[in-house]
This record gives C-alpha cells, structure tokens and sequence, in this order.
C-alpha cells in the first residue's frame, strides 16, 4: 500500500481515532501532521506490516502522551466561524451526563485516557494496549481501573464489546 | 452509577473533535489562512528538506555567472548547466536583500482536491525581515468569484527559524468573517503565524533535484523561467514545492511559480504571482484588515491544552459585542 493509499483509504479512521484521543481539533491536527511526516519519510518499511495502521496509531498515541506545549492554546484557531463553531459547542441540556463524563475525561492523566480510548473506543485487548504503550497487561488493568473508578463506570464486564472503526457496537 | 456503554457513548462523541484530512495532508490550507503557502505546507516541506535550504536563507550569493538575465543575453537558455534547488535558494535570498524595503504582494490561486478555487492575496512587510523585527501579514481570503470569505492581519515579532516546523511566534491576529459578519483579534502566544513572503516562497522550494533556465517574457517583462527537473530521489517530493519559478531578468526577484500535482489525490495546484510595491503609507496601511461597519467582535475564552470544553449548563465562553 503506497502512502497516498493508505491516506486516502484510512486516514478518516485515524484522524477520528486522533480526535478522540485528544479531544482537541488542533491538537489533534498537529499530533497527527507529526506522525505523518515521519510516517511518510519511512513509508517504504511501514507499508511492508501487515497493518501500517495500527503502526501508524501507535505513533499517534506516543506522539500525544509525549506532547509538549509551553503556552496555552488560544481559541480560535481558525476562522471566525471555525470559532463558533468550536466554543460554542452542540452541548444540550439532554446530553448533560455525557457532556459530564467528557469533562471528568479531560482530567484524567493521560496514559489513563489513551487506556480507555484504546479499550472502549478502539476496541483493543488489554494486551494490545500493553504494545501500544509498552508496559504489561496488568499495568494496562490498573491504569483502566483506576480510570474507572475516578468516572465512576462500573465494569459490569471483564471484557465488553468495544466501539471500533470497523463495525461500530450496535 | 455510569455504565461502559455511558463511556463509548461518550468517547464516539468525541469524534467531533476529528481534523479534516486537508488540514494535516501536504499542501493544505493553513489555519492562518494561508493557503498554497500556509504554515503548514512550510511545515512539511521543511521536515524534507535538506539543512542546506535554511543555510540558503541566510547566505547572499553573488548570482553565478550565466543565470542573470542582465548580460544582456536574450536569445534562450541563460544556463546550460542546471543549477541545484539549493543555489537557486541562495540567488533568490540574495535578490531579496536588494529589496528589502518594499512590501510583497503575491496573488495565490489554487484548489484542494475538488473544491472550488480560492485565492488568496497576500501582503507581507518587510519583504526578508531579519530576527526581532517587527513583521506584519495580511490575507485576504475569496473565492475566484470574488466573494470575501476572510481577512487576516498578524503582526509579530519575526521569530528564529526552525528547520523542522513553522514559524511560530506570539502574535496579535486580527481576523474578519465575511460569511459571518464577525471579526476578532486576539493576542496568541506560540501561534502558527503566516510567514513573510519571501521567507516562504524559498522554504517551498525544493532542495533537491535540478533547475533549468530560459529567457523568455511574462506579461511583456524580461524574465528567466526556472524549471524543476527531478531525479528519482526529488520526485517524491515535487508534488508539494515549487517546480516552476519566473523571476524578473534585472533584479531576479520571482515573478510567478506554481505547483502542481495529479498523483496523490489531496494536494494543491495553484499558481501565484508577486509584486513588490514602495513602503508607501498608502502601501502600509494595506497590511491592517479593515473592520467593516455592523460586524460582531466575538471575543472567545482561552483553553488549556486538552481541556475540553465545559458543558452548556455554563455560561457560553464566547461574548459578542456590536462594533
């Protein structure tokens, strides 16, 4: 798979995985611009595994767990009407749970919030997160328990079906 | 008590926060609203390219004997023997030392992918300022119809330049919505900020591969057309620089380039064209968006990096007030 390929058929993946990730547009264009980058200039051996995405993940979750910044990010970025539509977001009253889940997800350390990303959003067993980020299956159990717990999720599953980009959970 | 299923609800939800793939490919349009030559396109042609294209910047050459279109040699190719991405660098760097107090114009046009022309028109000064110095940008963003979408005015301080990344500085930006009859202006610190001219057109040219030069005529000026012709290693960048430069025959100062591209499906093709105008009032003044009657000034909250932002229960982040 060439690189142009790969970007035309699975980048919108990656890019959704990125945004979740982050929870932050720009954060996430740049975290991912990075990737791509170093991604491109070595292409020829990434596109020789099997999944260059799941590569190419992996690069996009160390990239954000080692990102840096000396200043605060000033909204907006973008246009003005980029501007609206980032601070003031699709928030209704209806949504009120969630929208306090996401804010409690915010807070969380953040090899704690890719934990549950990897888990629940992308669908990976604790042993595939523990190659995502280098560490043992049962440090990757005590990050999500511990995750859990501060959002007071209960597991009702040792395992339970996960969103992914493929089929998402019905 | 939250359920798993309250968490995936919550996390899909953050799919929202998903950049366009145009913003992070090569040759996007930046979000400092430039478009063929955004931050951004800077960006990814610096992590290619070679320390010798920075080198470039700062190293006034005097121009090879044989590419200078002032000898007076009018009749075709004013170098047989091409010259490298890196020496027309350092030619062009050196024709912007002779200009410095003059104010660059540059009409860009271009396309990403299928979407509608956008040009953009751009106004820089000074043409290569050195570090410290105070710079100032303006773009003015429409549609080939002519219909505004932005106007962005930045001024900053020009700030050391990276290899790897793009200009980043604290910077006043002060834009104007058309489409929205909004405008803002906000101080940002590590901001993207919309390189001077010059200063981005050599970034986007490409270090490597192989440049010849003809006399010929653009809009009835003398001028010395400089095409890329890339070895197998520059091609697989050529789609995201440069690949061909007219610069004036005198003052070797480039005219037009383009850059094109049909292979990978996102890039940009565009052509821009420069002028150098006197540092006039008149001229300055330009450089500052004017803030048309009836727009809003939204004035919006700052975030922290990854902050997400609070529910809809508080009060907006955003405050709009009448001009």
């Amino acid at each position: 798979m060439r690189f142009e390929e790969f970007a035309a058929t699975r980048l919108p993946a990656v890019l959704r995985f990125a945004g979740v990730l982050t929870a932050d547009r720009a954060l996430a264009e740049d975290v991912v611009q990075e990737v791509l980058i170093r991604a491109s200039k070595r292409w020829d051996r990434l596109q020789a595994l099997d999944h260059p995405e799941a590569y190419v993940r992996k690069m996009i979750v160390n990239e954000y767990l080692s990102w840096r910044r000396r200043n605060w990010r000033l909204l907006p970025t973008g246009t003005a009407i980029d501007t609206d539509d980032r601070v003031l977001p699709d928030y209704a009253r209806e949504h009120a749970e969630r929208d306090a889940i996401l804010a409690e997800l915010g807070k969380l350390p953040r090899r704690q919030r890719a934990v549950l990303v990897l888990r629940y959003y992308q669908g990976l067993s604790d042993s595939e997160i523990g190659d995502v980020l280098g560490c043992k299956p049962g440090t990757v159990r005590g990050y999500a328990s511990r995750a859990l717990s501060t959002l007071r999720v209960e597991m009702l599953s040792p395992r339970a079906p996960a969103v992914n980009e493929e089929g998402r959970q019905g | 008590m939250r359920t798993e299923d309250d968490l995936r609800a919550a996390l899909t939800a953050l799919e929202r926060h998903a950049p366009a793939a145009a913003r992070v490919l090569p040759g996007a349009p930046g979000r400092t609203a430039r478009g063929l030559r955004s931050p951004r396109t800077v960006r990814w042609a610096a992590g290619i390219a070679t320390a010798a294209a920075v080198a470039g910047m700062v190293t006034a050459l005097t121009l090879p004997e044989g590419t200078s279109g002032t000898s007076g040699d009018k009749s075709g190719v004013v170098s047989s023997a091409p010259i490298t991405g890196a020496t027309l660098q350092a030619m062009l760097t050196a024709a912007f030392s002779g200009a410095l107090d003059k104010v660059a114009v540059e009409h860009a046009t271009y396309r990403v992918n299928s979407e509608a022309p956008v040009t953009d028109e751009t106004w820089s000064y000074p043409l290569q300022p050195s570090l410290g110095q105070q710079v100032r940008t303006r773009t003015i963003r429409s549609t080939q119809g002519g219909t505004l979408i932005t106007d962005t005015g930045e001024s900053y301080l020009m700030p050391p330049v990276p290899k790897i990344s793009y200009l980043k500085a604290t910077a006043e930006v002060t834009e104007v919505s058309y489409p929205g009859k909004l405008w803002w202006r906000q101080q940002m610190s590590s901001h993207a900020v919309t390189p001077p001219v010059a200063r981005e057109l050599i970034a986007n040219l490409p270090p490597l591969g192989k440049w010849t030069a003809h006399n010929t005529t653009l809009n009835g000026r003398p001028a010395i057309e400089y095409s890329l012709h890339t070895t197998s290693k520059a091609g697989s960048i050529k789609s995201w620089f440069i690949d061909e430069l007219w610069v004036d025959a005198s003052t070797h100062l480039p005219l037009r380039e383009t850059s094109d591209d049909g292979s990978t499906g996102f890039d940009t093709v565009g052509t821009s064209d420069y002028e150098y105008l006197p540092a006039t009032p008149a001229n300055l003044a330009k450089l500052t968006p004017p803030i048309p009657a009836g727009f809003k000034r939204v004035y919006p909250a700052p975030l922290k990096v990854g902050q997400i932002p609070p529910p809809s229960a508080s009060p907006s982040p955003v405050h709009t007030s009448s001009r």
